[in-house]
């Protein structure tokens, strides 16, 4: 079967009126969910596994992808409008959407976050079917050594955050770093940092992290000093022009297609999801910049970088999910199971027997991306009414909404505890320029870098010169230490710059 | 000295102790050639100790310069109001377990909106009590997470009150 009849009998599946109303449903809980800090994108699309029993296994796969498409976008809403990342891959989106929003350029913001989140998804939707199987088998050469340079690499990012304050983004990486060691130590069995807390065992908690160290922050901040949202020129998304100007949208090509690109490969990545793309993205568009000091201030391209990575990783997922049956994340992991439940069993054999399965899923993806921009207009919209609220109503409604995603996360009220307390930290980082993006990037990181280090090593009986000489390892590592020192560089010769005029 | 400083100093302490902590009375693993289980954290608290102890040195030179911004009181960096806040928040964060989640959560509602300027007593139990209801139907009855009910009479007074919502 060639590409054009994959693509029509695709096309014939998606277009009934079953599936797209199943897609539009999805899209519209996907965006909710996502939207509802705690709810990962992984638990939205678990959460609606039930309904795909009453569909076809192609049905299936096209609603859940939906949800997990539309979810990753949706956490974007409350990153812009409150400062809470709703999905932990939305919490990049934080560092540039919340400074917009407070500038009175929420619904600018808000457009591009949902223009960029589709063009990601859809040049991944195409990278998954052009070279589905070709990439798959690219994304399986990668080793612990290679998985572990790539983490590397996105922990390199930590001395070009803020130039001006590169060693204490240094500490607050490290402190990141530090608190994903605390826990069971997978190898040895014996807890690790733990100081005699059950609780720590499993390890300090992701989301109730992110959910406190930049939601419960910010209100504790609002507390001591009050920001007048009324009183923000053109309110916050109300009065706010979702329009960005043509040399705006021009400015922002290459990075749509970098960041489309990395995301689509971080995605296929297995263990690699969202949630690393976004910060890749980030960190590589610092590095290209010509203006990194606007980062973290409300920047274009910082905030088009964030979405168009975590978006791109959705299709990347699904590549080896679809070619080899090996799930790339945990929300690809849920959809092996729907489809297993469903007595389908995903594998190389799979595409072969039934090639109209990557063809739906491609359509469905194209379908999804174009219907969620709009959809997450709406929700927005809803989202943004809460703004209007006083802060003596809003303030609490966000603690509460923060204690309940981190527990619901988990079901643990202990969850709720690392939300407060990571609050107060992020508190206190933020008034003394601290970086809780750093801190949050060495948590996410830190887990990655050391199994897979161990890994490695293991591999290759101790010799730590095997490890780090293998090709792709040895040239991302040198890549990691041009990107740590050029920063360095960069900035002692504009101080010595600064001196001299 | 500054509060920062403080903090610093006592981060360092603490990164000290761990470095000495970390993997003590740990037998060595089996595995030939693999990394043991202090190894990484030890590495990233090495870097901290450098980097903090650098801090330190920095900030205090800063801090000390001609011409340095003044050192923001104590009192004025935490104000009663924001401790008072936090004190809520802990309180919500240990009661949710005990007093159960509808219970908890109507009592810090609206002390927490009374902490931070709403002054209207009626504007203050019913934000409380539609905040909960709204919460507890979206999390409990449509998304299945199940809530806590606290322990004891918290736990009946749950029940009952889920009963009336249901």
């Amino acid at each position: 079967m060639n590409l054009l009849d994959l693509l029509v009998a695709g096309a014939n599946v998606v277009f009934t009126p079953t599936i797209l109303l199943f897609i539009c449903i999805g899209n519209v809980t996907g965006v909710i969910f996502g939207a509802l800090p705690g709810i990962s994108a992984a638990m939205a699309v678990a959460l609606m596994v039930p309904f795909t029993l009453t569909l076809d296994p192609i049905g299936s796969i096209a609603f859940l992808s939906a949800v997990y498409c539309s979810a990753i976008t949706g956490g974007g809403i409350p990153a812009i409008l409150f400062k809470i990342p709703g999905t932990p891959s939305s919490a990049v989106t934080t560092f540039d959407g919340f400074p917009l929003a407070q500038r009175g350029q929420a619904g600018k913001a808000l457009l591009l976050v949902l223009v960029s989140s589709a063009f990601g998804g859809i040049v991944s939707a195409f990278a998954m079917l052009l070279v589905s199987r070709q990439l798959s088998s690219l994304g399986l050469q990668f080793g612990p050594s290679e998985l572990f340079a790539i983490a590397f690499l996105g922990l390199s990012v930590l001395t070009s955050m803020d130039e001006d304050r590169m060693l204490k983004t240094v500490i607050s990486g490290l402190t990141g770093l530090l608190l994903a060691t605390i826990a069971m130590d997978p190898l040895e069995g014996t807890p690790r940092l733990t100081f005699g807390f059950v609780y720590l065992l499993g390890g300090i908690p992701m989301i109730p992290m992110m959910v406190g160290m930049f939601a419960v922050s910010e209100v504790l901040k609002q507390v001591c000093n009050p920001t007048e949202f009324d009183k923000i020129d053109g309110g916050y998304l109300k009065d706010s022009p979702m329009r960005l100007s043509f040399s705006e949208w021009w400015g922002l090509k290459w990075t749509m297609i970098r960041c489309s690109v990395l995301g689509t490969l971080v995605g296929i990545l297995p263990g690699a999801g969202a949630t690393i793309a976004s910060f890749l993205g980030y960190g590589m568009e610092i590095k290209l910049s010509k203006h990194p000091e606007e980062f973290g201030n409300g920047s274009l391209t910082g905030l088009c970088a964030s979405e168009t990575s975590n978006n791109a990783a959705t299709g990347g997922s699904m590549v080896p999910l679809l070619s080899l049956g090996i799930p790339g994340g945990n929300s690809a992991a849920v959809m092996v199971a729907a489809l297993m439940l469903q007595g389908v069993q995903v594998g190389p054999m799979l595409l072969k027997a039934q090639p109209t399965y990557l063809s739906s899923v491609f359509i469905s993806m194209i379908v999804t991306n174009v219907m969620m921009v709009f959809i997450s207009i709406a929700v927005a919209k809803m989202f943004s009414k809460l703004i209007k609220i006083p802060y003596y109503s809003l303030g609490p409604l966000i603690i509460l909404f923060a204690a309940v995603g981190s527990y619901a996360a988990q079901n643990n009220t202990g969850d709720v505890m690392v939300t407060m307390l990571a609050g107060l930290a992020g508190y206190f980082m933020a008034e003394f320029k601290y970086s809780p993006a750093a801190l949050t990037l060495g948590l996410v990181l830190g887990d990655i870098c050391e199994n897979n280090l161990r890994r490695a090593v293991m591999i290759e009986h101790g010799d730590m010169l095997n490890v780090f000489s293998r090709p792709i390892t040895a040239t991302l590592l040198v890549l990691c230490v041009i990107f740590i020192i050029v920063p360095i560089i960069r900035k002692r010769m504009r101080d010595k710059h600064a001196l001299l005029s | 000295m500054g509060i920062e400083i403080i903090v610093n100093i006592v981060f360092l302490l603490f990164c000290v102790f761990c470095f000495i902590h970390v993997g003590v009375g740990v037998q060595p693993l089996a595995i030939p050639g693999a990394l043991s289980g202090s190894a990484w954290p030890r590495t990233i608290l090495a870097g901290l100790i450098v980097a903090v102890t650098l801090n330190i040195y920095l900030t205090y030179r800063k801090n000390h310069a001609p011409g340095a911004p003044r050192e923001i009181p104590f009192k004025e960096f935490m104000p009663p109001k924001f401790i008072l806040s936090f004190v809520l928040m802990l309180f919500y964060a240990i009661g949710i377990n005990y007093l159960g989640f509808i219970v908890s959560t109507f009592i810090f509602i609206t002390a927490f909106s009374y902490v931070i300027g709403l002054r209207e007593k009626i504007k203050m139990i019913f934000g409380g009590l539609v905040s909960t209801g709204v919460i507890y139907i979206v999390f409990q009855i449509f998304l299945q997470v199940m809530l806590p009910r606290g322990v004891g009479i918290f736990r009946e007074i749950s029940l009952w009150l889920e009963l009336l919502i249901q």
